[in-house]
């Protein structure tokens, strides 16, 4: 049973009075949510009041349950520096409605926040392979396609992705892909292959991602197999040659090593796409590589918690996202390709073509796998 | 409410209850408890999604002896160990100055304490600025021509004890400024007067006297280090894997609650264990009261 649905049932077994207040908090427990939470569940639902109450809370509205009329408020919970800075004043201004706007810096962290029973987020930004969690855990509601006109603005490179089949729970919102940054002026071929991770001449001027999931990515396509491989003999050759790697490399660094590109610390970088043009806009001799062998691809697209008080506020605001000069501004300001093909920045990033797409991959949730590819990259770093 | 100070003052052991209640709530919601669901996690069964399953086992207690968290665990010690030494090595000769420095004391103290007011990441960053290939120590030592090629400093074990170092040293220092500062200068003039020589009056008469100094000082920076994780990752380049780390990614990327919940605690044993041992050490060693 998916927590969600355990609480539910918690929940309403202890408003008829078939559990008792101690035996909920145990289970509730049990299930992952924290003491504190569950105890406040439990006043908010009325447990252990007169048998035979109707039990009350958020968790028993119908999650489809979408109101006529924008309500005058919407939270929305997304990564920092993700719109552009008149993004929400205008959406604000144009709606009546107002905004609460918070940040997070990884999907782990939002996914735990929310996981613990945070309730109130009404749009929540995550990457692909997160909203099959976010599916599976039962914590998202569904989107309601009538409620958003400029659908049709969205490419269809990014519809129907293979972690929400049918677009059902996600509408998507910006994209990139994992590759090679480099510095043009310091080395002379593109590195256009993950193999240039072993090669000699580089020692010391490379970094990789600090990221289990885009370094192994990277060695599992290098010998040939899938990004979200769970084979134990697959992971073992993409291990071998990681470790390889982690002797030519000086680190494993995410953000800071745009900064140690401008300077010229960093020659050659695992690196997102978006990350490489903020930097390129600093230092025009840093440009990005896609490896031959292949890539991640990841769409961040915008979900609705199954909580979310404002759902009608919700639809609203992602539809006024959807609209060509609202998706242009965010993929100027961010660096990051925008979903809405519509929607045309002042300094476009293309859409992969057929033969790049071809060779990228979206990255899927790992499930039972988790473990061994957090065996592998703790192995991968401490070597 | 006169009356309940009245009632107070007559009962001696509920005015000490009524004292220890703030404290003791506070440590019960935010220690007892957490550990205890901590401890409760430990032995229960992983979550696909993150958090846990009903059920027990003992399996992520097992899964530690992996030789490859026990090297972890080896490392940790190690770093945390040689901090510990290194802040007493350059935190002594400062405490004892500052001491003895007059009325400059009170401005000495306050330098120590100013790097508190930035938060531990922007000064750990500002040492990535330092430490960097084209960093300011590298330019320096370029420019002066004491080297052709730039020094690799960061991302070495080398950058992550000096962050390390950097970041607890104060620690150290204030609790043996504190000892050292309450030394009676006529202890020294009678040694001295009995013929003791400036080696033989600090070994006999200041070392063992600013012991309790030495003790507190080290178990604050020993512990803290112990479950650093920031600075392994940024100055280590996470290539310096301590078991803060390790922890920390438990509970993230690879949602393994219970095996993060069972490091947590082997980490608290081996932090007890430390601080028995030195307690007890410590106290045999502290002199009688003069």
């Amino acid at each position: 049973m998916s927590r969600l649905r355990e609480v539910a049932f918690l929940v309403e077994a202890t408003g008829t009075g078939a559990l008792d207040r101690r035996e909920f908090l145990r289970r509730a427990i049990a299930t992952g949510i924290g003491g504190a939470t569950a105890g406040l569940l439990l006043e908010a639902c009325g447990g252990g009041g007169d048998p035979g109450d109707p039990p009350r809370g958020d968790l028993d509205l119908d999650p489809t349950d979408v109101p006529d009329e924008i309500e005058d408020r919407l939270a929305i919970y997304n990564w920092s520096d993700y719109v552009a800075d008149d993004t929400i004043p205008r959406f604000e201004d144009e709606y009546g409605v107002e905004v609460t706007y918070d940040t997070y810096e990884s999907n782990e962290e939002m996914l735990a926040k929310l996981q613990a029973g945070a309730a109130g987020y009404d749009v929540v930004f995550p990457t692909g392979y997160i909203i099959e969690v976010m599916i599976a855990g039962g914590l998202l509601a569904p989107i309601r396609r009538e409620l958003l006109t400029n659908w049709g603005n969205l490419s269809p490179i990014f519809l129907d992705p293979p972690f929400d089949p049918g677009n059902a729970h996600s509408v998507p919102y910006l994209w990139g892909m994992t590759g090679v940054a480099w510095r043009t002026d310091r080395v002379a071929t593109p590195p256009d292959s993950w193999g240039v991770f072993h090669d000699d001449r580089w020692n010391g001027k490379m970094t990789l991602l600090d990221d289990a999931r885009d370094v192994i990515a990277a060695f599992l396509k290098l010998n040939g197999f899938s990004i979200n491989s769970t084979s134990a003999g697959e992971l073992e050759a993409a291990k071998r040659d990681a470790i390889e790697a982690g002797a030519h490399v000086r680190a494993f660094v995410s953000a800071p090593v745009k900064g140690q590109l401008v300077s010229g610390d960093v020659w050659i970088a695992q690196l997102w796409d978006g990350d490489t043009r903020q930097a390129a806009a600093e230092e025009p001799a840093i440009a990005f590589a896609l490896p031959r062998e292949g890539a991640p691809i990841y769409a961040d697209a915008m979900v609705i918690p199954r909580s979310a008080p404002h759902k009608r506020a919700a639809h609203a605001f992602m539809d006024y996202i959807l609209r060509p000069d609202v998706g242009a501004a965010i993929s100027d300001a961010t660096g990051y390709g925008t979903a809405n093909a519509a929607a045309q920045p002042a300094d476009p990033k293309p859409y992969p073509s057929a033969e790049e797409l071809a060779r990228l991959e979206f990255m899927r949730d790992l499930g039972e796998g988790t473990r061994l590819w957090d065996r592998i990259w703790t192995e991968i770093k401490s070597s | 409410m006169r009356r309940v100070t009245r009632w107070l003052a007559r009962h001696d052991r509920a005015r000490a209850w009524t004292l220890l209640a703030p404290g003791t709530l506070w440590l019960l919601a935010f220690f007892v408890l957490p550990v205890a669901i901590m401890g409760a996690y430990s032995v229960m069964e992983r979550g696909l999604y993150g958090g846990v399953e009903p059920g027990f086992t003992l399996e992520p207690y097992a899964r530690f002896f992996d030789p490859l968290y026990v090297r972890i665990l080896a490392r940790t010690l190690w770093l945390a160990a040689l901090t510990t030494l290194l802040c007493v090595v350059i935190g002594y000769p400062v405490a004892y100055a500052i001491a003895g420095a007059g009325r400059w004391k009170h401005a000495l103290l306050f330098l120590v304490v100013l790097p508190f007011w930035t938060s531990f990441l922007v000064r750990t960053y500002a040492i990535m600025f330092l430490l960097r290939d084209t960093g300011l120590v590298n330019s320096a030592l370029l420019a002066l021509g004491v080297i052709d090629e730039p020094l690799t400093l960061l991302y070495t074990p080398g950058a992550v004890l000096a962050g390390l170092v950097y970041g607890y040293l104060p620690f150290m220092i204030l609790p043996l400024y504190a000892s050292l500062e309450k030394l009676d200068p006529a202890l020294l003039e009678a040694a001295e007067s009995l013929g003791a020589r400036p080696a033989a009056r600090f070994l006999r008469v200041t070392l063992p006297l600013s012991l309790p100094g030495l003790v507190a000082g080290s178990l604050l920076v020993f512990i803290p280090s112990l479950g650093a994780f920031l600075t392994p990752d940024l100055l280590g380049g996470a290539r310096q894997v301590m078991i803060g780390n390790l922890i920390q990614q438990q509970f993230g990327a690879a949602r393994d609650w219970p095996f993060g919940a069972a490091a947590s605690f082997v980490l608290m044993a081996l932090v007890l264990a430390v601080v028995y041992v030195f307690l007890r050490r410590g106290a045999s060693a502290l002199p009688e009261e003069v």
